[in-house]
């Protein structure tokens, strides 16, 4: 898959994939790369629904870390996870390669390619210290291999994001202006324990003698859904016995876990700050995928619903990059995460990256040439196809697609895709969806090894 | 009396059959020395509950004084905290100084912490509170607020009574705000331990940054077991050094 036809090159010139595309955006970048380059500051969070911060007017949260990120830098509206489970949304961000390219199409089974750099790796050797703290999550890939790992952190967030922040905090009051530049990756859990919530309310009876809080969140306005779906997720539905108030009790119990991470959050932003590197690091911040929050009556991830799909995204260099801006029309994917940094640090990023660099975007440069669509997909078996107008949805071996208009039904409710009106735009969207698939090289996968379930250690090439 | 034990109990299930509810008496204004283990609570799909020791927790007081000693698993690694509080004397001990040693421990060669340990202080003054680590950050004081471990010398003093309720801001760690909450005395609770059924007196706690609190207090007004979604303090009366 080396060779560009004219199609394939129209294709990626149209979606802004690949090489092509990331040469376009990059071409307006400053030739001259900053004299030191930024320090970068990658925390992500996990399971965050898009609109679960009190800055985008969520009004059942309280976020005042992402807050000031959003005021100090840019947030993405249209920002989305690029495999809406935990170890492969956090593969493609650190190859910067769809999943059926690094192997890891979904939690636990397939181990990355062992010759497949990530970034610790990548950044450690161009002249960065290459941290991480908390959660990891690529499967077949032992991170202290590829990083200084300061916390490993635990499997529960309201055990351990304290401590993963406290760590950062204890290494960033260490470090002086102007010193050897740093790349500390957090990996906080919160809100994932939610589905620890789920798991232990699987029945209709509250858990706790509490009464819950008078003040409960509405359920939302899509907690419905459309009666075709695919069967993987049609499934989802059927162990979910709630009423209407254990719903708003588990979206009252998850806007304290998205609270718990803000903290951890705001714990290294002070430190940041304190120790006078701010003006000297480029945050980021986003995270694997959202969750689910009664939205078509689902909880959790692994489906292509904008809930699962779609991610916060926020990026901040005071005094370098635009301040309080939300860009609510460029689409963006987390396999944009590796060539922005790149970008940033100033060095080219691993070889046949998938996704764009963020630096013209984030530096102001809106006319720069943007794709029309993204692609995430999800279990080896669904994928999604957006563009600015539609969300286009297929499962392998399913008969059952979805087109959502997205800008007149925002809550995905209404399938278009068997009307016959929407026959072309359904033609147009699964074309692009074969060509994207036909750009990748794909890694053919083994049978799942049991030893990529326990993570086991295979050292990279 | 009808014993139930509460489902949160269920994760320590082992633990508590070899567990027993603390003898002697205990004075809540102090002085006393309490140990606490720290325990996860991980229920796996289903609802199968599975949980073990992440930490342990010493709170000592003496008057208005407060130490606090907290360690915290976090994989292979340990964050442990000294905290000495100097408080007000309100119902919620209200800190006034403090100081913090932040330290940590790692079994892995490969995880080295060293580098990581952090000095802490904070003081009360003119309304506002004040954080010193590298540089002074400065918040307006909320009205009634604490701190998260002083919760354990708060809750003795309450009454077991309906009408007992605080509001008040929380700094979780004595740093991580988490305002608007409420503590509310729910009622006395039988449980069976030991083949015995006791009474205990619970109280439950809401608010933002944090999943809910249910604290189960002894007829002594000790503290015994504090729960939360996924981890709970239970009293350890034989630790040493601790004098329930």
């Amino acid at each position: 898959m080396t060779t560009l036809n004219s199609t394939r090159r129209g294709f990626l010139k149209a979606g802004g994939l690949g090489a092509l595309g990331l040469m376009l955006a990059e071409r307006r970048a400053p030739a001259a790369p900053e004299k030191r380059p930024p320090n970068i500051l990658f925390m992500h969070t996990d399971q965050q629904h898009w609109e679960a911060v009190s800055a985008f007017g969520c009004a059942h949260v309280r976020t005042p870390a992402m807050d000031r990120l959003a005021s100090a830098g840019t947030t993405f509206s249209l920002s989305y996870s690029a495999n809406p489970v935990c170890c492969p949304a956090r593969t493609c961000w650190y190859t910067g390669r769809a999943s059926q390219e690094n192997g890891v199409i979904m939690n636990d089974a397939w181990p990355i390619a062992p010759d497949m750099p990530d970034l610790g790796q990548w950044f450690g050797a161009r002249g960065y210290d290459a941290v991480y703290g908390g959660k990891w999550h690529v499967t077949g890939r032992d991170f202290k291999d590829s990083f200084h790992v300061i916390t490993p952190g635990t499997g529960i967030g309201e055990h351990s994001d304290a401590a993963v922040a406290r760590a950062a905090e204890g290494f960033l009051r260490t470090r002086k202006s102007g010193g050897k530049p740093f790349f500390l990756n957090l990996g906080f859990l919160q809100p994932h324990d939610c589905c620890y919530w789920v798991f232990e309310h699987q029945g209709d009876e509250p858990r706790t003698r509490l009464l819950p809080p008078p003040d409960l969140p509405p359920l939302p306005f899509n907690h419905g859904h459309p009666q075709a779906e695919p069967a993987m997720v049609a499934r989802r539905h059927e162990s979910k016995t709630w009423g209407a108030e254990q719903w708003r009790w588990y979206l009252w119990n998850y806007y304290r876990m998205v609270e718990m991470a803000d903290a951890a959050v705001g714990r290294v932003l002070d430190a940041l700050d304190d120790a006078g590197l701010t003006e000297e690091t480029l945050v980021v911040l986003t995270a694997d995928h959202g969750d689910g929050l009664a939205r078509h009556g689902l909880t959790s991830k692994m489906f292509l619903y904008d809930e699962a799909a779609r991610v916060p995204f926020f990026a901040a260099w005071p005094g370098h990059l635009q301040a309080g801006r939300r860009d609510e029309r460029h689409l963006v994917t987390g396999l944009d995460v590796a060539p922005t940094l790149c970008a940033f640090a100033g060095f080219a990023p691993p070889p046949k990256m998938r996704g764009l660099s963020l630096r013209p975007l984030l530096e102001g440069r809106d006319a720069t040439p943007w794709r029309e669509f993204i692609v995430s997909d999800t279990h080896g078996a669904g994928r999604m196809v957006r563009t600015a107008e539609y969300k286009y949805i297929a499962y392998r071996d399913d008969p059952v697609t979805q087109l959502f208009d997205m800008r007149a039904d925002p809550g995905e409710l209404n399938n278009l895709a068997p009307a016959a009106a929407k026959a072309d735009v359904v033609r147009d969207l699964a074309g692009r969806l074969v060509a994207w698939e036909k750009s990748l090289d794909l890694l053919p996968l083994k049978d799942p090894q049991p030893s990529a379930r326990k993570n086991k250690k295979r050292k990279p090439a | 009396m009808n014993a139930t034990q509460p489902r949160d109990w269920d994760v320590i299930a082992n633990r508590l059959s070899r567990w027993a509810l603390p003898e002697g008496p205990f004075e809540p204004a102090g002085p006393w020395k309490l140990a606490y283990e720290r325990h996860v609570l991980i229920p796996e799909p289903g609802g199968k509950p599975a949980g073990g020791q992440s930490g342990e927790l010493v709170i000592e007081r003496d008057g208005q004084r407060l130490r606090v000693r907290e360690a915290v698993a976090a994989g292979a690694t340990t964050v442990t905290t000294q905290a000495d509080f100097l408080c007000a004397d309100n119902p919620l001990l209200t800190p006034q100084r403090w100081s913090m040693d932040i330290g940590w421990e790692s079994k892995m060669p490969r995880i080295p912490v060293a580098g990581l340990e952090q000095k802490r202080s904070g003081r009360v003054e003119g309304g506002e509170i004040i954080f010193s680590a590298t540089k002074e950050r400065r918040r307006p004081a909320p009205q009634n607020w604490t701190a998260d471990w002083l919760l354990f010398a708060v809750l003795p003093r309450l009454p077991f009574a309906a009408a007992t309720t605080l509001e008040f801001d929380l700094f979780e760690e004595g740093e991580l705000h988490k305002p608007g909450q409420k503590l509310a005395y729910a009622g006395e609770h039988a449980v069976e331990l030991g083949g015995k059924k006791v009474a205990l007196y619970v109280f439950e706690q809401f608010g933002r940054g944090l999943l809910p609190v249910r604290w189960w207090l002894d007829a002594r007004h000790r503290v015994v077991l504090a729960a939360s979604e996924r981890h709970l303090y239970l009293l350890n009366a034989r630790a040493k050094g601790g004098t329930p």
